[in-house]
């Protein structure tokens, strides 16, 4: 077991700007000292889970990159083999019938981490559906690597859930790769903890390759979230779809940063990325960076963001309908979190995590 | 027989042949400072400009920032600008004037050529122009002073009754901590123009500058520094060009605008210097309680540019507009934008941008905006368009939002591409050919923003982008 601490700037933006901004990237400083299992459902035919040592995945995986950077992912992977992190390593072939299931559960003052590889075969269909949980006042902090091989024609969906305690640390780094008509599909419920770094990078790299990341960030209390979305679009006709939506209460303090980058030769590509972010208090802080970074002429990328409060009149509206202002914030709130957690095909999770905002509501 | 007139439908790249004149610089006649930058050209700089005591010292203090700030690790690359290769002081031997007769022959030949007399007396309630680091000729026409409008140039203003109200506000809005350029600015600025717009006093005709580099290898400095009191208004444009040469020259100048209670600026600006020229310069406005500042901006020259307008809408119900439109084309590399900051309530703020790149043109869009805690009720909207031409261009857009409060409405949106196939294969649906289509899309893609400058004062608009087609600028 290592001491496993982490400290590196993450979540980099791939252009800098003004850094009175204090958007062009985050702050990390964790500690990894051991492992943490997780149960696992759901491996049917067609799926075979692998456990082996973090540097002896499959090769994609050792030189991809996630949204957290290199300096991270290298620090991470050291980490991994100092306090004896084995790898999740799933091969998928043929078209899955359920959702591969894995849950943790982190128990309080524990600072823990996994790594999963997802190797999705030719013409393969696969799910995979995460959640991490404690105690609602549980401390410690959870890491987890996700990287994603999509091979030819492979449809890859991926759906994670942070339920942590709200005094937990978390970081999610994501990194796919996808081959001719593949298509990766992550959502990601960032709901609890106090401190979270969130995102992905999504290499499409194949003919017609897709993307879609689709983001609901609860951020209350003082919790500070620190998201970073790339889509790095080198193949010809690709597609990479985002939608985030943020909902930020007491003192929260959100930074999300989203590129989608066009290299030379992705020919008859297009991005888009949509951000909503609704306010509930006056001392909470967003930052917002929708960036479109572009060296080919035949593409289109398009970006947008809405931010601002509930509007006054649909206060009016339900207030006229015998439902009260905070139960109106509660609606208006569940429903931007719905917004995303309805799009997963798991009943499990989408009931956790009405749990989990009830709770906390 | 007569010319067959034929309609050309294509884009051409901006065409500054007609501005790539340029005169020997005679020493009998002209005054270089050596090239460099160290304190005892500064000293140099303060002694022929016969500063105060004050400016002087704030030169020297600014040539310490300099020395000890940083290039910024963002934006284009300016490793091959080297300050040490730089002229940063060149005058002509001669006095303004205030008549164009009295203007040295090579010197009122180059304003000539670009139409700035005649547009002074077609259209412009006063005219600056400043030939390298000097001003050359001022004028304001008599009934606009006789409103009390002060508009002259900087250095004399500095000695007259306004000296105190110079140095309340000489780069306090823009101070020389703020980047390693503005420190480089604050220690060797020269010419420039001071406006002052009295109380409810509004000027129906703008009042214009137009800055010519001519001297090759020397850098440009100018200051302008305007103060409209309350319930002011006023239209104020520059225009700027320079000569082609095959060595760097610079221009690193300052806008301070103070726009009073009430008041009404607009600020346009055409800048169109040559490609080898490194454009590094800073404007800034600060808008009291109901005032609104506008900024105009058509940017086509350059190697190098960084140029972000910023406002800061300090008093409540303040608001500011701008409006701008970027060319980059072989060989430029133009990082161009727009920051707002929201301090007072209920204020607002819009930007609106454009931009096209062709022929291998690097093409950024950076903006930031910072709503404040205390800036309740605040709107913001912001909008920036690239269209790439050809597939050896870049474009990129890089806003930034950071918002402290939860009373506010921020909309933003941004889009690249190319023209539309969609949106030809319409048009030609109509009976329009292919290379019409085109031609209109890119008209219509431009002209939003440009039917917003002033085409009838800025003499160069109707040359500097080839449009040639129905409806073209």
């Amino acid at each position: 077991m290592g001491n496993g601490i982490i400290k590196a700037e993450v979540n980099q933006f791939p252009s800098l700007t003004w850094h009175h901004l204090h958007i062009n990237h985050g702050n990390f400083e964790g500690k990894i000292e051991s492992p943490l299992e997780a149960e696992v459902r759901g491996i049917g035919e067609g799926t075979s889970l692998f456990r082996k040592s973090s540097d002896l995945v499959y090769g994609f995986a050792v030189h991809s990159e996630t949204q957290m950077g290199k300096e991270f992912d290298s620090l991470l992977d050291k980490s991994f083999l100092e306090s004896g992190i084995q790898s999740y390593e799933f091969e998928v072939s043929g078209k899955s019938q359920e959702n591969v299931k894995l849950s943790y559960k982190l128990e309080s003052n524990r600072f823990c981490a996994s790594d999963i590889v997802i190797h999705a075969a030719e013409n393969s269909e696969s799910s995979f559906v995460i959640d991490f949980s404690s105690a609602r006042d549980a401390s410690g902090l959870f890491g987890l690597r996700v990287r994603v091989f999509a091979e030819k024609n492979a449809k890859v969906n991926i759906a994670w859930a942070n339920l942590l305690g709200k005094d937990a640390v978390s970081f999610v780094a994501f990194a796919s790769k996808g081959c001719d008509n593949s298509s990766v599909g992550l959502s990601q419920l960032d709901l609890g903890g106090c401190r979270t770094f969130a995102g992905g990078r999504f290499s499409l790299d194949g003919y017609r390759a897709n993307s879609s990341c689709l983001g609901a960030y609860f951020v209350n209390g003082e919790k500070k979230s620190d998201v970073n979305y790339v889509a790095h679009q080198s193949g010809r006709e690709t597609r990479s779809e985002g939608t985030f939506n943020s909902v930020l209460l007491d003192k929260a303090e959100k930074t999300w940063r989203g590129s989608i980058v066009f290299p030379k030769g992705c020919v008859d590509s297009a991005g888009e990325e949509k951000e909503n972010v609704l306010l509930f208090n006056p001392e909470i802080v967003n930052r917002s960076m929708p960036v479109i970074l572009c060296d080919e002429e035949a593409v289109e990328g398009h970006h947008g963001s809405s931010i601002g409060k509930i509007d006054p009149e649909v206060l009016l509206y339900l207030g006229s309908r015998g439902i009260s202002e905070k139960e109106a914030k509660a609606l208006i709130i569940r429903s931007r979190i719905n917004e995303i957690a309805h799009r997963i095909n798991d009943e499990e999770l989408v009931d956790s995590v009405q749990d989990f905002i009830e709770g906390v509501l | 027989m007569a010319e067959e007139k034929s309609e050309k439908t294509f884009v051409q790249d901006v065409d500054h042949s007609i501005y790539d004149f340029r005169y020997e610089e005679k020493d009998e006649d002209y005054y270089k400072i050596r090239k460099g930058l160290d304190e005892s050209i500064v000293l140099k700089i303060s002694e022929e400009k016969k500063d105060p005591e004050w400016m002087r010292d704030f030169r020297l203090k600014c040539l310490r920032i300099f020395n000890e700030t940083n290039e910024p690790d963002w934006g284009p690359d300016i490793h091959d600008l080297d300050i040490q290769k730089i002229v940063t002081y060149v005058k002509s031997k001669t006095d303004m004037a205030a008549k164009w007769d009295d203007v040295p022959k090579d010197i009122k030949e180059t304003f000539e050529k670009l139409g700035i007399p005649e547009a002074e007396r077609e259209s412009l309630a006063g005219v600056g122009a400043q030939f390298d680091s000097e001003l050359v000729y001022h004028n304001v026409k008599d009934e606009v002073a006789a409103q009390g409008v002060i508009y002259t140039d900087l250095e004399s203003a500095m000695h007259g009754p306004y000296a105190d109200m110079i140095k309340d506000h000489f780069m306090h809005l823009v101070p020389p901590t703020d980047h390693k350029f503005a420190a480089l600015h604050g220690a060797v600025w020269s010419g420039g123009s001071f406006v002052y717009v009295p109380k409810d006093v509004k000027v129906k005709i703008p009042l214009q500058s137009y800055f010519r580099l001519n001297a090759a290898g020397a850098g440009q400095f100018e200051h302008t520094l305007i103060i409209l009191d309350e319930g002011a208004d006023l239209h104020f444009i520059e225009g700027c060009s320079a000569p082609k040469y095959n060595v760097a020259n610079m221009h690193a100048g300052c806008v301070e605008l103070f726009v009073g209670r009430n008041a009404h600026l607009r600020y346009s600006t055409i800048e169109n210097w040559s490609k080898n020229m490194y454009n590094l310069n800073t404007k800034r406005s600060l808008v009291e309680e109901n005032g609104k500042m506008e900024w105009v901006s058509g940017s086509f020259g350059s190697h190098v540019s960084y140029l972000y307008p910023t406002t800061i809408l300090k008093g409540d119900h303040s608001l500011c507009e701008f409006t701008g439109i970027t060319f980059s084309g072989k060989g430029q590399d133009l990082d161009t934008g727009a920051r707002m900051v929201h301090l007072g309530k209920y204020t607002s703020s819009v930007i609106s941008s454009k931009s096209i790149s062709k022929s291998g043109g690097r093409n950024t869009y950076r903006s930031a905006v910072i709503v404040n805690k205390e800036a309740k009720h605040s709107k913001v909207s912001v909008n920036c368009d690239s269209l790439m031409l050809d597939s050896e261009s870049n474009s990129d857009t890089i806003p930034a939002m950071n918002i402290m409060t939860d009373d506010c409405d921020v909309g933003h949106e941004a889009k690249i591409g190319r023209i539309s196939n969609k949106a030809i294969f319409y048009l030609m649906s109509r009976g329009i050919s292919e290379a019409d289509a085109r031609a209109m899309i890119v008209s219509g893609f431009a002209n939003p923003v440009s039917k917003e400058l002033p085409l009838e004062y800025a003499v160069e608009m109707n040359n500097l982008i080839q449009l040639e087609m129905k409806g073209s600028l």
